[in-house]
Formats: C-alpha cells, sequence, structure tokens
C-alpha cells in the first residue's frame, strides 16, 4: 500500500474515532426541545409585570400547537410566596382546560405549567388568572433586542413590558432521533431554498460528501508529491 | 476559457465544491438574520437597491426600514440573537402569518430604513454587489431576497478559496501540490470563513479582495511588472478599500510591491514609475467616486470608518502597552491596560482559529479552546524552527515575505490602532476575531509551507491531521447551529 493512502487511511480512521467520540454524547444526549418562543426573558434588565388579585394577564399572537406542551413564565417575587394561579390557552375555536398553579416559593424562577396543546398549529394567546390574594410579579421586557409580535395585556389593556413566555414539549429527545423535525423546522423560512428538495441532499453532501472530498484531495496531493 | 474549466486540477474542483457545499450548509442551517449584524447589512442592500442611497449615519427614518422591522418582530428573527434557549418562528402557519403581512406592504416601507445606522461609514462595493440580488428578486418575498444575497455571499467564499490556490501556486510553483493543496484546503475549512460565507456581511468579501491584492502583488514580483498587471493591482487595493474600511492596509501591499518590483528590476525602474502613477489614478478614480456617494455625516468611508482618527487622546507609549496586554502580562513600568479583560485568547483563539458563532452564543466547549490555544503556540515554535532552519530559502523569498509581512502588519496595525483609540472613548474594544479573517489565506501559506518542509513521511500525518482537525471543527460547528437553533 502506498505511504499516500496508509497517510489517507489513517487520517480517515481518526477523524471517525474522534468524531464518534466527541460527538457521541451531543448527538445522543436527551434534552427537552424548545417549541417556540413567546418573548425571551431580557438580558439586562428586567421589567416586573404584576397582576393583582383576580386579574387576568394575557399574552397574545403567540404559536400554540401540537408541540407546546409546556408553558414556561418566570415570575420574581420579592419576599412573598408567588400566589396561586389558573393557567389557560385559546386559540379560535379551541380552549385549554384551565390549569391551576399551586403557591410557590419567594424570589426569581421559572413556574412550568402543563398544558393542553391544540391539534393543530395555529396564532393564539395565554392567559394566567392570579386566584390568590397577594400580587404576583411576572418578568417581562421592554428591551428593543427581545422585542417580538407578542403582545401583553392586563385585564384587557396593554402593558408595555412583553412577558416571557416559552413552550416546551414534554417529551426528550436526542438530536439523532430529532433528525427529521429539525430538517423539518430549516426548511422554513428559506424562502426559495426552503425545500426538503434542498435541504436533505446539502445536509447530506455536509455530513458524507464534504469529508470524502477533502479525504480524495488529501490522497492525490500526497500521492503526487514530489 | 471552457479548456481552462475542464482542465482545472481536481483537487482544486473538489476543494471549491467543499467551500460552496460548507457555506452553503450554514445559509441554509442558520435562520435569516443570525449572522452578525445581518440585519443592519441587508437594510443597506435594500437602501442601495431600492434608492440608490446607503443609510445615514445620523439622520433618517429608520435604522431598518419598516419591512425589515416587520419581519424580524413577526417571525422572532431578532429577538433570539444571542439568546441560547429562545426560538425563531419555524412553522408555516407564522410562514403565513408572514406572507399576509407582506402583501400589506407598500413600496415605501422598503425605502424608509435611511438611518440612522453606523454602517454608512461602510463603503459601497459589497452592498452594490448584493443589490444585484436583490434587484433581481426584487418583487419577491424578503426571505427570498434574503437568501439570494446569502448565496451570492458563498460566490465570494467559493472565489476566496479558488484565490487561495493562485496565490499558493504562485508562491510555491506549480510542481508542488501538496503545499497548495493544504493552504487552499485550510481555507475551505477554516470554520469561521465557512460561517461567514453564509451570511449577509462585507466581511467574507473583503477576505475576497485582500487575497486578490496579495495575488497580485506576488504574481506581478514573480512575472515582472508590466502596465497591466500594475493597474490590475491597484485596482484589487481599491477594491478591498471600497469593501470597508478594514481594508486599508491593501494600499501597504500595493505599494510594498511596487516598491520592491522598483528595487529588483533596476531595468523598468523609469517605466514601472509611470505605470505605477497610471494605476494610481485608475484607483483613485473608484474611490473618489465612492466617498463622493457617501453622505458627508458618515465619516466619509475613511480609515475603519474614521476609527484610525489619532486626536488629542492618542498617547504612542499608551498604545504600545495596551497592545502588549493583549497579548501578554503587563510589565511593570507599563500603565493598566484600558477596557475589558479581552485580548488574544478572545479574539485569535476563540473567534479567529476556532470559532464562535451565530451572535456569540454558539461556542465549542472550553476544552476545544484551551487546546486550540496550545496547538496554536506549538505550530508557531514548528514554524520559528523552520525558519531557522530554512533561512537561506526563506531569504531568497524576500521580496514575497516583505508583500506577505506588509499584509500582516498592516492589517494587525490597524486593528490596535482601532481599539486602542475605540477604548480612550468607551468600554467597547470594538476588535473580533472576524476581522482577523483576511490574514487566514496567509496563516494557510505558512502552515502548508511547514507541512512542505517536514521530512517526507510526516508530510502526510501533518496534512492529515490539519485537515482533519478544521473539517470536525467546521462539521461541529454547523451541528452546533443546528441544534442551537432547532431542537
Amino acid at each position: 500500500m502506498s505511504s499516500a493512502r496508509v497517510a489517507v487511511a489513517v487520517t480517515a480512521l481518526v477523524l471517525l474515532v474522534v468524531a464518534a467520540l466527541a460527538w457521541k454524547g451531543p448527538l445522543t444526549r436527551d434534552r427537552t426541545p424548545v417549541a417556540a418562543t413567546g418573548a425571551p426573558a431580557p438580558v439586562n434588565e428586567i421589567q416586573e409585570i404584576t397582576v393583582r388579585p383576580g386579574q387576568l394577564l394575557c399574552a397574545s399572537d403567540i404559536l400554540l400547537g401540537p408541540r407546546t406542551q409546556e408553558a414556561e413564565l418566570v415570575v420574581q417575587q420579592e419576599k412573598r410566596r408567588t400566589p396561586p394561579l389558573v393557567v389557560s390557552v385559546q386559540a379560535g375555536g379551541y380552549r385549554s382546560p384551565p390549569v391551576r398553579v399551586p403557591p410557590s416559593d419567594a424570589g426569581l424562577h421559572p413556574i412550568n405549567v402543563p398544558i393542553d396543546p391544540p391539534e393543530r398549529t395555529t396564532i393564539g394567546r395565554l392567559c394566567v388568572r392570579n386566584a390568590g390574594d397577594e400580587a404576583a410579579t411576572f418578568v417581562g421586557t421592554t428591551e428593543l433586542r427581545t422585542y417580538t409580535r407578542l403582545r401583553t395585556s392586563i385585564d384587557g389593556e396593554d402593558v408595555a413590558p412583553d412577558l416571557a413566555l416559552t413552550f416546551y414539549e414534554r417529551r426528550q429527545v436526542s438530536a439523532l432521533g430529532e433528525l427529521g423535525g429539525i430538517v423539518d423546522r430549516i426548511t422554513i423560512n428559506r424562502g426559495f431554498l426552503g425545500g426538503g428538495w434542498f435541504v436533505w441532499p446539502l445536509l447530506l453532501l455536509v455530513a458524507i460528501g464534504v469529508p470524502l472530498l477533502v479525504l480524495g484531495v488529501l490522497y492525490r496531493a500526497l500521492r503526487d508529491a514530489p | 476559457m471552457a479548456t481552462r474549466v475542464r482542465s482545472a486540477p481536481r483537487e482544486l474542483v473538489a476543494l471549491l465544491a467543499v467551500a460552496l457545499i460548507v457555506a452553503l450548509g450554514w445559509a441554509i442551517v442558520l435562520p435569516p438574520f443570525q449572522g452578525p449584524d445581518e440585519i443592519t447589512h441587508v437594510n443597506y442592500v435594500q437602501q442601495l437597491a431600492e434608492t440608490g442611497e446607503g443609510p445615514a449615519f445620523d439622520t433618517g427614518k429608520g435604522s431598518v426600514s419598516t419591512e425589515i422591522a416587520r419581519i424580524t418582530e413577526a417571525l422572532q428573527f431578532r429577538s433570539i440573537i444571542g439568546i441560547p434557549t429562545a426560538r425563531p418562528a419555524q412553522t408555516q402557519v407564522e410562514e403565513r402569518l408572514w406572507d399576509r403581512l407582506d402583501d400589506d406592504l407598500t413600496d415605501e416601507q422598503r425605502k424608509d430604513g435611511t438611518g440612522p445606522s453606523p454602517l454608512a461609514r461602510n463603503p459601497q462595493l459589497y452592498y452594490g454587489f448584493e443589490a444585484v440580488p436583490y434587484l433581481a428578486l426584487q418583487r419577491s418575498n424578503l426571505l427570498d431576497r434574503l437568501m439570494a444575497m446569502r448565496v451570492f455571499n458563498v460566490l465570494l467564499f467559493v472565489g476566496t478559496v479558488l484565490l487561495t490556490w493562485l496565490l499558493a501556486t504562485e508562491l510555491f510553483g506549480p510542481a508542488r501540490r501538496l503545499e497548495t493543496t493544504v493552504a487552499t484546503a485550510v481555507v475551505a475549512l477554516w470554520p469561521m470563513l465557512g460561517f461567514m460565507g453564509g451570511v449577509v456581511n462585507p466581511d467574507t468579501a473583503l477576505v475576497t479582495a485582500y487575497t486578490l491584492t496579495t495575488w497580485l502583488a506576488v504574481r506581478m514580483l514573480r512575472r515582472g511588472p508590466t502596465l497591466g498587471r500594475v493597474i490590475a493591482l491597484c485596482l484589487a487595493g481599491a477594491a478591498a478599500m471600497l469593501v470597508h474600511g478594514r481594508g486599508a492596509p491593501a494600499a501597504g501591499i500595493v505599494l510594498a510591491a511596487l516598491v520592491v518590483a522598483f528595487i529588483r528590476t533596476p531595468a523598468a525602474r523609469r517605466a514601472l514609475v509611470g505605470w505605477s502613477a497610471a494605476g494610481a489614478v485608475v484607483a483613485a478614480l473608484p474611490i473618489a467616486i465612492s466617498r463622493l456617494a457617501l453622505p458627508s455625516s458618515t465619516g466619509g468611508g475613511g480609515l475603519y470608518g474614521g476609527e484610525v482618527y489619532l486626536g488629542s487622546k492618542f498617547n504612542v507609549t499608551q498604545l504600545i502597552g495596551q497592545t502588549w496586554q493583549f497579548y501578554f502580562d503587563r510589565l511593570a513600568f507599563m500603565s493598566p491596560r484600558l477596557g475589558p479583560d479581552y485580548g488574544y485568547r478572545q479574539v485569535f483563539i476563540e473567534r479567529w482559529v476556532t470559532g464562535v458563532f451565530a451572535g456569540l452564543e454558539i461556542t465549542y466547549p472550553t476544552w476545544v479552546y484551551d487546546v486550540a490555544q496550545y496547538v496554536v503556540i506549538g505550530l508557531l515554535i514548528a514554524l520559528w524552527t523552520a525558519v531557522v532552519v530554512h533561512r537561506d530559502r526563506i531569504a531568497r523569498a524576500w521580496p514575497y515575505l516583505v508583500v506577505l509581512g506588509m499584509s500582516v502588519v498592516g492589517q494587525l496595525a490597524l486593528l490596535h490602532t482601532a481599539s486602542y483609540r475605540a477604548l480612550t472613548g468607551g468600554p467597547d474594544p470594538l476588535i473580533t476575531g472576524r476581522y482577523l479573517l483576511p490574514l487566514t489565506p496567509l496563516v494557510a501559506i505558512a502552515l502548508a509551507w511547514l507541512v512542505g518542509v517536514l521530512p517526507r513521511r510526516a508530510r502526510g500525518p501533518a496534512a492529515g491531521g490539519l485537515l482533519a482537525t478544521l473539517l470536525l471543527l467546521t462539521l461541529t460547528g454547523l451541528g452546533m447551529a443546528a441544534l442551537r437553533f432547532h431542537v
């Protein structure tokens, strides 16, 4: 076997072994998929959204669908416990059963609320009623960089801060197991290149074609070297 | 022409394909507007294409057009920048939501991103180039126009890879195919170049123009000056300056090449002076037109957009101390550095050699940067050793080393001066790793030379290890981007 072939074979082997070792964890580790972001939490300064007992806080123009199975809100209670809350989502003719969230500790922390999502993807809203006797304070943002289409209101009156709100799926997935979903989502919002006909072959070329081309180039260069 | 394309070396064709695939991969995996400052760069292209003028620096109706503001809001492209847990719109329902909003937009709402914009200081060559795909799809959805612009940027990256091949062939000679291949492959697989190749940003064009200038300078020195070669070189230098203020060191490359040519070719000195004057006139023309085209309130697209103004706060001793502390620990007699603890590790290792992607939130594990730092130090020692061992060869190559050295020194001097200037007025060090990308082809040449001077048996493992490492980094970067945005 020529020295060029040996060098390329060893390179290919090392490539495979290192890739397997380095990528095994990230590709197979279970993670909770983020289904949608209503509005991210602020980067620099929290804007408090205070909801008094009995008031209804709503975040409108948010994405709801089969994947939005758990809503995450962030509360910031100075000293008192967060009062009990009732959370529901609605869109078009769909309305989820209200979910009662028990009181939680004081301080800054997320509240994760399982919701019954609609079967079809749609635009809707999530509402939270303060069912306690104390005010509830939610984390919001007025930062330009976190500005989204989401609108926030209390008892129907718009308020300036956007409610920090994220939706998750209620399952764990690995990157490999979710490959089809990842590629599907890559095809969205990519204009004339956003078709599976383009994305699948391109990603295959990236993953397989590029390494083969590089190894081929290396072989020819070493073979022909003086 | 067709014969020349058909007879192109297979290695080159394969590496151009690698560059094309990798950069298209980045263009597809990254959601719209997730490249560095991509929102404002796209707005610049839009303003230029729609109105014939770029945005203004300190006046105007808005920093971006209504169309761009609406799409980044409706599809959540702006709010996710730099926030790892935030996701953009990724359903067809939201895509249709945008289609409806798009239908209601007026032509005027594509033209109102007139400023204020810090990018107004940038010259217009790159944005003019990107205006071509924009105008070709002017009636289409903004997402179509954006992807077309990204594809055009990909072509610039592919062009850089081609120019690296030409530069390496000129330096090493056509017989040293291994060195040429390794240098070109290093550029094709450099993670940050691939990433920047897939987004709308003039940095890729600057690398292309810088590499073109360097290649033409070396070519002129190798083959001897002619009127055509001198004018081509001057135009390439002007192109680099018209892509970005950071292209100014290209003038140093041109000047160095002409001075070296003057020294080396006594018989042609008189002619060379005339050709240089002609080249200067030809190059000055587009630069003058560009300055006239920029509004006066922009700073005129000067050196680094006017950042390298050596005003009253400028202190040479402090600049030297500041630059020293960028690389090394402070010496006893130096005053403490200005600004944050931000130096070669962040700029060279993390944001240039290995990579930090999207809005700086996609990073490799820390150990990767640690290893890269030691590898870079090891390579520098190896390079120095090789230079000492082969000093006679190096000495004979002085004309080319002057040009390459001018490229490196000029770029670093500009960046350090700009950073120092910025830090005298605030906490932002201004420079980042991608600003060093124009030097990547030169680093690739140095690495390829190092491979070439190794004992024959060591060349295969060295070249294989180098390319395998860059390949792994590139594929890992793309994979991390897919996971960050789509899981």
